[in-house]
Order: structure tokens, then sequence, then C-alpha cells
């Protein structure tokens, strides 16, 4: 029996889709190679915080990975996906994130291991553009599209309620903050912020037109509040950090372009935790720089070139004190989590999933003491 | 032949003995010796005549040149003939060490106890050798004042330095039974109490400080609390019993107390032991106590009964000890940091905007009224109209009225749901509203 060319190319093609289809299967069973622990700073320094791990899409949550039996046996899943995230924010153990490039924002529901879209609305309550959000104590959902350039409102449930904003946008609103009965807006290219009543939508106060520029904003890009109600916003025009408080007057300021540690390139997305440290993304430097309420710099993690734990274009981060037991499993032995820090990456590779997680904490002894040294007036640095 | 001399000499020595008239009984007559067994206490063989139990005849003479008797053994060896010397511990008293037992007891007898030159005040034998300096003290230690040196000391030998019958701690506490027993029951103790030798602090002698502390307080207290130390020394405003006799120990104790930092009493009320007087000090220190009886309104602190919160009892650069920068002027226009001690605690940043919705409810629309009355030329201090302690308006505003010189300003202050008004003796009844703003000099 002889095998023609076009005959044995056939077989060569099943023979490959076989195998192909065989080294899935033993891929699923497969063992990752074992990497070590991620810190920053790295040793010798004592660890502050860890990269514990990082989800793209839904079947990254899960517990147990069994996609391709499960089809083999006649399942069936809906998976979801987040191609370009970028702005984010906790809320009661989810988090919602933008993603920019689906025009959705996906909520992670980080107990129930689940990841959906807010909602599947079309026409007037469709999402284009998403890139902040932000969720009031009710459940309802703020998002900042710079394609509808307005401020979209959903309910708990997804459903469309109003349009926030409009006509406020000189180009795009790219940042949305809730703090008490306030919803804050900012047009990047007017570099104007604007305090909302969050019920009635009427413009309470307008930040950024003081007559002494160095008091206003420019080119605003990450805005956050923190828990005393004070807003701080990254300015990608000249690398600054301003703090604001409710009524327009600056409280501080710091940061310039830099290359150096506590300066910025391009900078992001920001957050404030419960202690005043500040957390700034730098999508050019691929960091995230963080900062103690005096505005000193403590650090930096997601540095690119690593086996794990770098970021790729990074935008957004959020933290949160809540839930860390449901991380704890990832951390290395010893190290206690103190807060997890969410980083939505804009690509992924390989090692580089959309979202990172990482853990600041610190690293215990035998006798569950902390092993960090303390500073000079008694606090832990973090 | 050997035998018969043997028998001999030794017929020879009995003879001689017998018929020696220094020995025996025959020692002590009217005219030899008559003043040895004639003492209160004389030594057990001068008392029974058995002069020879220790001294061996050398001559047939007696007296004779060149001394007609020696001792049976040298130093201690004769003593411990008959006395159990020990020798067997760590410390010994330098007499014994070197065998000198009649350095202080007299071989033959005395008048006082234990064969000694003195009696129950051992002061002038053992100044004899030690430096009598600590014993004429203006402050002395009751045992070392009547000389009962053997109360605490061992004069023969011990196992604990300075011939110290026991442990010092235990040594003290053998004595200072009702000490040791309320010690116990003390919450808090000093930890030098609790653990140290009391000589960490006391001279077990004397000394020329009271109760025989080694230094004067707070020379001896900052020895080891350094910082607080550091801060007396040079605080520009001290807390006057820190610096006066006493020191320290003018609040707290020195050793165990019911309270925390080893105060007597809680802080509220040991404080107000002098500023709740009206006779303390030249000028009278306020009495606080009457300003804080029947009041509606406490301060923060003062509610939890601390005046530490608002003062450093320590001393401090500032104005009435405060913990922070406070103007002592009556008036002084607002510049970050001269309110520190009220701002450290209150809202920082009440008197920086003129315009707020946020820092203060005082406040006529969004204009800050604390900003009105202190960041102007005449800037008002806080205690213009808040009382710092207590008061009977809320936010302690001064409802009886602020000193001003001998006249109480009245405030006249009342309050609504947005707002206010007040009719001080500073200017004519104006009234604030938050909502609505009142407008004051119509165009």
């Amino acid at each position: 029996m002889t095998v023609t060319g076009l005959a044995f190319s056939r077989v060569c093609k099943q023979l490959i889709v076989v195998l192909c289809f065989a080294g899935a299967l033993s891929g699923c069973a497969g063992k990752k190679a074992a990497i070590d622990p991620v810190f920053f700073p790295p040793a010798p320094d004592v660890p502050r915080v860890q990269y514990l791990t990082g989800f793209t899409n839904s079947t990254d949550l899960r517990e147990k990975k069994g996609g391709v039996g499960k089809l083999l046996v006649g399942g069936s899943e809906t998976v979801t996906t987040l191609n370009k995230p970028y702005g984010l924010t906790y809320k009661k153990g989810k988090l919602y994130i933008c993603d920019v490039q689906s025009g959705q924002v996906v909520i992670v529901d980080l107990v129930e291991r689940t990841m959906r879209n807010l909602s599947e609305e079309t026409g007037s309550g469709e999402l284009r553009k998403p890139v902040s959000v932000a969720v009031d104590d009710e459940g309802n959902v703020y998002v900042a599209d710079s394609g509808r350039k307005d401020i979209a409102v959903y309910n708990e449930n997804g459903k469309y309620l109003r349009s926030m904003a409009r006509g406020l946008a000189k180009k795009n609103l790219v940042a949305v903050a809730v703090y008490k009965d306030f919803l804050l807006t900012m047009d990047n290219a007017s570099g104007l912020l604007f305090v909302l009543d969050r019920k009635t939508g009427e413009t309470v106060n307008t930040i950024g037109n003081n007559p002494d520029r160095t008091k206003n904003l420019a080119l605003p890009n990450g805005m956050t509040v923190d828990g005393k109600g004070n807003i701080h916003v990254v300015n990608m025009g000249n690398g600054t950090v301003k703090e604001y408080d409710l009524d327009g007057n600056m409280l501080s300021s710091f940061g310039r372009l830099g290359d150096v540690p506590g300066e910025f390139t391009r900078p992001r997305g920001i957050n404030v935790d419960e202690d005043g440290n500040i957390f700034v993304v730098d999508a050019g430097h691929q960091v995230v720089q963080v900062f103690n309420s005096d505005k000193r710099i403590l650090g930096d993690f997601g540095v690119t070139g690593l086996p794990a734990g770098s970021l790729n274009l990074p935008a957004g981060v959020v933290t949160t004190r809540e839930h860390l037991d449901l991380f704890q499993k990832y951390a290395a032995p010893g190290f206690k989590l103190h807060q997890l820090i969410f980083v939505t990456n804009q690509f992924q590779s390989v090692i580089n999933k959309a979202v990172s997680v990482y853990g600041m904490g610190e690293m215990l002894d035998g006798k569950g003491e902390a092993k960090s040294p303390e500073t000079k007036d008694g606090k832990t640095q973090k | 032949m050997k035998m018969f001399s043997l028998l001999s000499a030794g017929i020879a020595g009995l003879l001689l003995f017998a018929s020696d008239p220094a020995l025996g009984t025959s020692c002590v007559t009217n005219e030899c010796h008559a003043a040895l067994p004639a003492v209160k206490f004389p030594h057990a063989p001068v008392k029974e005549g058995e002069c020879g139990s220790c001294h061996t005849p050398l001559a047939k003479e007696h007296p004779a040149k060149g001394g007609s008797f020696a001792l049976a053994a040298k130093g201690e060896k004769l003593c411990k003939e008959c006395h159990d010397l020990g020798g067997n511990k760590k410390v010994q008293h330098a007499p014994v060490k070197e065998g000198d037992c009649t350095s202080c007891h007299k071989p033959h007898g005395s008048n006082a106890r234990y064969l000694l030159e003195v009696g129950d005040d051992r002061t002038p034998l053992c100044v004899n050798c030690h430096d009598g300096a600590p014993f004429k003290a203006a402050y002395m230690h009751g045992p070392a004042a009547v000389g009962a040196c053997n109360s605490c000391h061992d004069p023969h030998q011990s196992d604990e330095k300075k011939l110290m019958k026991g442990p010092v701690r235990n040594l003290c506490l053998q004595c200072h039974a009702d000490f040791a027993a309320s010690m116990k029951e003390a919450s808090f103790v000093h930890p030098p109490v609790a653990k140290d030798p009391c000589t960490a602090c006391h001279d077990p002698h004397g000394s020329g400080v009271a109760m025989f502390l080694k230094k004067k307080s707070p020379d001896l207290c900052v020895n080891c609390h350094r910082k607080i130390g550091a801060q007396v020394g040079k605080v520009k405003v001290p807390h006057k019993p820190v610096v006066a006799p006493g020191g320290c120990s003018n609040c707290h104790s020195a050793h165990f107390s019911k309270g925390p930092k080893l105060l007597p009493s809680t802080e509220l009320e040991l404080c107000l032991n002098c500023h709740g007087k009206d006779n303390v000090g030249t000028p009278a220190l306020k009495n606080i106590k009457t300003q804080l009886e029947g009041k509606k309104f406490l301060h923060g602190p003062i509610q939890k009964g601390e005046c530490k919160g608002c003062h450093d009892p320590h001393g401090s650069d500032n104005f009435r000890l405060l913990r922070g920068k406070y103007p002592a002027e009556l008036y002084a226009t607002y510049q970050d940091g001269i309110y520190e001690a009220c701002l450290k605690c209150h809202e920082k940043n009440l008197l920086r905007f003129a315009e707020t919705t946020i820092y203060t409810k005082f406040r006529n629309g969004n204009r800050n009224l604390h900003v009105v009355h202190v960041g102007t030329r005449k800037g008002r201090t806080c205690r213009i109209c808040h009382q710092p302690h207590a008061s009977d308006g809320e936010k302690l505003i001064s409802k009886d009225g602020a000193m001003f010189g001998d006249w109480k300003i009245p405030i006249n202050f009342v309050s609504s749901s947005t707002g206010g008004s007040c009719a001080p003796g500073c200017h004519q009844k104006f009234n604030y509203d938050r909502q609505k703003p009142v407008v004051y000099r119509p165009e």
C-alpha cells in the first residue's frame, strides 16, 4: 500500500491535531514550575508587598480548572474575559472593573469567584468606553464613559437609571468618585473637577479655576476620595498629585515629572488606604508607587522583568482590607496580609494577567510577631 | 633511763605550776590583775579563773623581765580552741580573716556584751576602721543612727556582699514588713522597688537628702528616666513641683500606687490638689476645681479625667505648660502653627480658609466666622470665647463670660439648627445662618 503525498499530508495534519489535543489535555494535568514568592522590596530588605495572583477571565477565578474536560463530557459555560481593563473600584466583596475595549464594566465577585458584566443594556443605557467607576452605599454604579461623555448610572442589578454630568466634559470625563451625597467627576481637557449632588445631579462646586494656576489641575487623569472626604488628583501634565477639600481648597501637592522614585512619567490611577497611604500607578515606569500620609515615598511594586508580579501598562489601582482570608493562601508562609491591592493591566501576556493582586503585610517570626523594624516615631513602616 | 627522765620532768613541771603565784585563782589578788574579773561581762575562762587555758608560763619568776607567760596559741588559733569561728562563707570580715579577734573583742572581759568595748551603739567601734562620715549625715537610717550595725551586717562572715545578713531586699523588707504588705496589694509597683535592692535609690546608712536618698529628686529619678530628665532640664516653662524640694515625689509615689504612673490618686484629683485651691502660689493659681464644678460641658480630655491631654506635667516650652504652641497674648492673628495646642485635636483646617462648607459650622453661608474672629489683624485667641476646661454653654462657649481684665465679657451665644447669634460685650448682636446667609451691611 502506497500513500500518496496528499494522503500523507492529511494523515500528518490529523496526527498534529490529535497530538495538540493530547498535549492540551496533558497540559491541564501538568504542574506549573514553582516560582519563589515575589516580594517588594526584594530580599534582603524587609518585605512589605507580595505579588499574590492574577486573573484575566472567569476561569482564572475558579478553584479547580476543568474546562476542556467539561467540554468533552458535553458541558458548556460562559467565559467572561477582561480585554483592556482600566479604572476599577471595590465595594462589599466585589471589584467593578472598566473594560475599555469591550465597553463593559465587569463585576468580579471575590467571594463567589464569579465574573459577569454589569449590564447588557443597549441604546441609551449602553456603555461605550468606560474608564472609571464608582459605587455608592446603595449599590448604584456610576460609570465615567469617555465615549458617552457622561456618567452613566445603573442600579445594583445593572438596570440603567440615568445620565449625569452630561455637558460638563470639554473632552472626556476621565474619573468618577462617590463621597457621601456627592458625586465627583473630572474633565481632562479643561482640568476642571466637578462636585455634583449625587441625587439631583446639580453642580455644587467646580474645582480647578483658581486664579492661582499652581493650585489648579494639569491634564488630570486619576482621582480618588479618601475617608476624610479629601480629593486626590493625579496630574499627567506636571506629574503632581494634588489634594483638595470639597470646597476646592488645595491642601497639599507633591511629585513632579521625572524618573527617580517619587517622580512620575505617566501617572494614572490613584487610591488612598485607611492609613492615608497613597498608591499611584505609573504607566511609564510600570509600577505602583506608595507614599505615606506625609507624602514620603515608601517604595514601589510591580516593576517589569520579573518571573511573576510585573505590571504591563498598568492603569487603575484599588485597595481593601476586607476578605484578606480569601487571599492569605497565596501569601508566602509567615507573610501576614493586612491589605489587598488590585491593579489593572491594559495588556496581558503569559505572565501578566488583566488584574494583578498584591498583598501588603508583614513577615512574622515563629512567635507570630512582626519582624519589621520600627521607624523612629515608633510606627511600623509598611 | 628514758622513762625516768620523762617522769622527773613531769613532776618538776607540776611542782613549778603548783608553786607559781600567777596561775589560777592566785592570779587575781588585791595587788595583781584585780581589774580583770571586775567587769560586767568577764571572759568565761577569766570568770572561772582558768588563766592557764590561754596563758602558758615561760619563766619561774612572775613578773619577770621579758615576760613570764606566752599565749597558748597565736591569733585566732587560740580562740578556736573554744569558739567555732566558721570561716566557710564567701565574705569574711577583715579582722576575722586576719585572725585579729582582739581588734574588736576584749579577751578578758568587758562591761558590754560580746566582750566588746561598746554597748548597743557599735558606731564608735566600727568607725575605728570604717569611714564615719555616713554616720553623721543629716538624714540617717534608723539602725545606722543608733549604731545597730549588726542588725544588717554580720560582723564575722556572710555569703552576701558587704557582710549583709541576707539579700539586701529581703533584709529591708524583714523590718519594713508593713511596706512589704502594702506593696503586695498595690496595682502598680515602681520596677526598681519590685525587683531591685532598696539601695538602688537609698543610702542604707544616711545621706544629706531626706529619706536618705542617694541624690535629691529629680536628679535621682532622671538617672533612669533620662528622657524626662532632658526635658526638665531645658524647658522654658517648668512645672514648679518638679523643681521644688521633693521633685518627682511631689506628684509620684516613689514605691507603688493604686493608679497608673505611680500617682497617688487619679490624675485629675492629683492636679486639683494644688490647682483646686485659691491660695496656692504667688500669684495664686487659678482654682480649676471651681471651674469644673457643676458644669454641663467638660472639655474632652477632662471628661476622661486627663489634664495631660493638653498640659505637660513635666514642663513645656509653651504657655501654661501646653503641649503645643498657643499665644500667651490675648490677641494673636492666626498663622499656621501658633494655635497648635488646640488644632492638634480640633480640625486643623479650621482657620485656614475664609470660605468653607466643611471645617466649621460657625459660618454665615460659606463665610468662615472663625477666620473672621481669629484670622484678622486683631486675632481673638480661642479663650476669649471658649472656656478651656468646662462651661455651661455648648462648644465650651463661655456662658458666664470670659475674663477681660476684671470684667467678664458676656458672649450671649444662642444656637439654632442652621446657625445662631451672639450678643457679646465686643459688638452688637449678630446672627449667622449657614443656609441663608445674613447680610450684615446691605448695599
